[in-house]
């Protein structure tokens, strides 16, 4: 265990497409957008660039070495994928270990999604190699797609701690009112309990409005040297710890242990490392692709003592003036699939008081994770 | 409709698939410090023992989860909405958990702990498959 990256790199710059049904260009083409607009916020030209790190869904998103052909680079130092599961705060973690260990000065981190299209790939369904390893124990019985995984584990936060539809409707009608502000955002019409609550089942005790919606997104980070961050355009958004993380059984619904997630071993280290912890956090970026998902990462980061996370939900505290705001961008559940790398671009825009309309007063740090079931990244932020 | 996949027998599931054949539930377990280990391993994930032996369980579990599923993408399966998907424990050994479907009973009867027990559909000739029904 190590503290030895704590504030060493810095995020710098944001770039960040809106979340569209078809943003009617090609996947590289709106992930060189958002990574131009990312470098051209951080006051840097695309030649500053030495380190990609980037991932995306199948089918057409790019990879980092078409992101550093498309922005015309001669090369880079590092290049890479996400660290551990949690896409999002991974990718941004692995730029940021690589900058933190001299390996490359400044790096783009960037997730990139596509909307279901024809050819785009069938990510979503994964028995798609055939009933093969673990799948041989899944998909013969129709369960190969991701949120039927999820929704047993939702199933027992319901039996088990008594979570109710009213509580995480509570979570789900505040992403809407968060969306309403973000103009990236797929759903930012805001919606009603009672909406909630009639919203169709797709894998019971989950419901369609628990579900992020799959759409054509990039984000973008840049992340450089702490000593580079001071001179650029923006006050430098610090990072503390970044961790990912997983148990001793990461094969998915056969995980030993449906009552925590990766997250619990994620957390471990991350606020020793950031020499801070959950009391800390000023606001908080959970991940909700699928919304119940936030009652694990409430409770495995310690927020809140395991089984209380449906409380804390009904009782408002996730709200913009609650005891722990969470995603005030509408978190993907409401801007849009993006795998948390919208999280990372809204954290940033927070600590650098520059998130407009959604901006909460007077905050300094702050968590991100990703990642669901047995996967797991996060990152802890602060300026 | 694309079919319903069926498992692609190899070394490491072959036990199984031809005890759901002989209606019986085949799991992998240590010789050595009698761990049950699904889905199947080479080694022991306990302690590194390298020949873990089909051994015969009770068919006896109880419900750790479940899920009704009503939406499409897994093939096969679209004429079937909603069918239930059954996360199970198996008596043997906490945390052994396996996956099947509700193939008689009531899923509004489903609880955490309700007890099961395995009986198989015969899918193909070649394939049989355990499932799951409540203990009565």
């Amino acid at each position: 265990m190590s503290n030895e990256m704590r504030d060493k790199a810095a995020i710098v710059g944001v770039g960040h497409t809106k979340c569209s049904k078809d943003l009617r260009k090609s996947a590289l083409a709106f992930t060189l957008d958002a990574c131009l607009e990312a470098i051209e916020d951080a006051g840097l030209e695309a030649g500053d660039i030495d380190g990609i790190t980037g991932m995306g869904s199948a089918g057409p998103a790019p990879s980092p070495l078409d992101v550093m052909q498309g922005l015309g680079l001669d090369g880079v130092n590092f290049y890479g994928g996400a660290l551990g599961g949690g896409v999002g705060p991974s990718v941004a973690a692995n730029a940021a270990l690589a900058v933190a260990g001299g390996v490359c000065e400044t790096a783009l981190a960037f997730v990139t999604m596509t909307a279901p299209r024809p050819g785009a790939g069938t990510y979503n369904y994964m028995g798609g190699g055939g009933a093969t390893g673990t799948n041989a124990f899944t998909t013969p019985y129709g369960l190969g797609v991701f949120m039927q995984y999820f929704a047993p584990w939702y199933q027992r936060r319901r039996q088990l701690d008594g979570v109710t539809d009213e509580q995480m409707g509570a979570y789900v009608v505040a992403m809407r009112d968060n969306a309403s502000r973000n103009p990236h955002a797929a759903l930012g019409v805001p919606i009603t309990l009672q909406d909630y609550l009639t919203s169709r089942f797709v894998a019971e005790p989950l419901r369609l409005f628990d579900c992020d919606l799959p759409v054509d997104v990039c984000g973008c980070v840049v992340i450089t040297t702490a000593e580079r961050a001071k001179d650029l355009r923006h006050q430098p958004v610090y990072i503390g710890a970044v961790t990912t993380g997983t148990g001793p059984k990461p094969d998915m619904v056969f995980w030993h242990d449906y009552d925590e997630m990766a997250f619990k071993w994620s957390a471990k280290n991350l606020w020793r490392n950031a020499g801070l912890g959950p009391g800390d956090m000023d606001f908080a970026m959970l991940y909700d692709g699928f919304a119940p998902l936030v009652l694990y990462g409430l409770q495995d980061y310690g927020f809140v003592p395991k089984g209380e996370a449906g409380q804390f939900l009904g009782a408002g505290e996730h709200l913009l003036g609650g005891s722990l705001p969470l995603n005030p961008h509408g978190g993907n559940n409401s801007e849009g699939r993006s795998w948390a790398i919208g999280h990372v671009c809204e954290a940033t825009l927070q600590l650098q008081g520059r998130a407009g309309p959604r901006q909460l007063p007077d905050v300094h740090t702050t968590m991100i994770n990703g990642g669901a079931l047995t996967l797991s990244g996060a990152l802890v932020l602060h300026n | 409709m694309a079919e319903r996949p069926l498992p692609v027998r190899d070394e490491l599931n072959r036990h199984y698939w031809q005890g759901a054949r002989e209606e019986k539930l085949v799991i992998l377990r240590c010789p050595e410090c009698r761990t049950y280990i699904h889905p199947p391993r080479e080694w022991c994930p306990r302690c590194h023992h390298e020949k873990p032996e089909p051994t015969v369980v009770s068919g006896r579990g109880k419900v750790y989860s479940w899920s009704v599923m009503h939406t499409g993408g897994n093939p096969g399966f679209d004429d079937k909405i909603p069918y239930t998907v059954l996360v199970v424990e198996l008596d043997e050994q906490p945390n052994l958990i396996t996956i099947g479907n509700l193939l008689d009973g009531d899923p509004t009867e489903l609880t955490i702990g309700v007890p099961l027990q395995v009986c198989f559909e015969k899918v193909t000739d070649e394939v049989t498959l355990p499932q799951w029904r409540l203990a009565r």
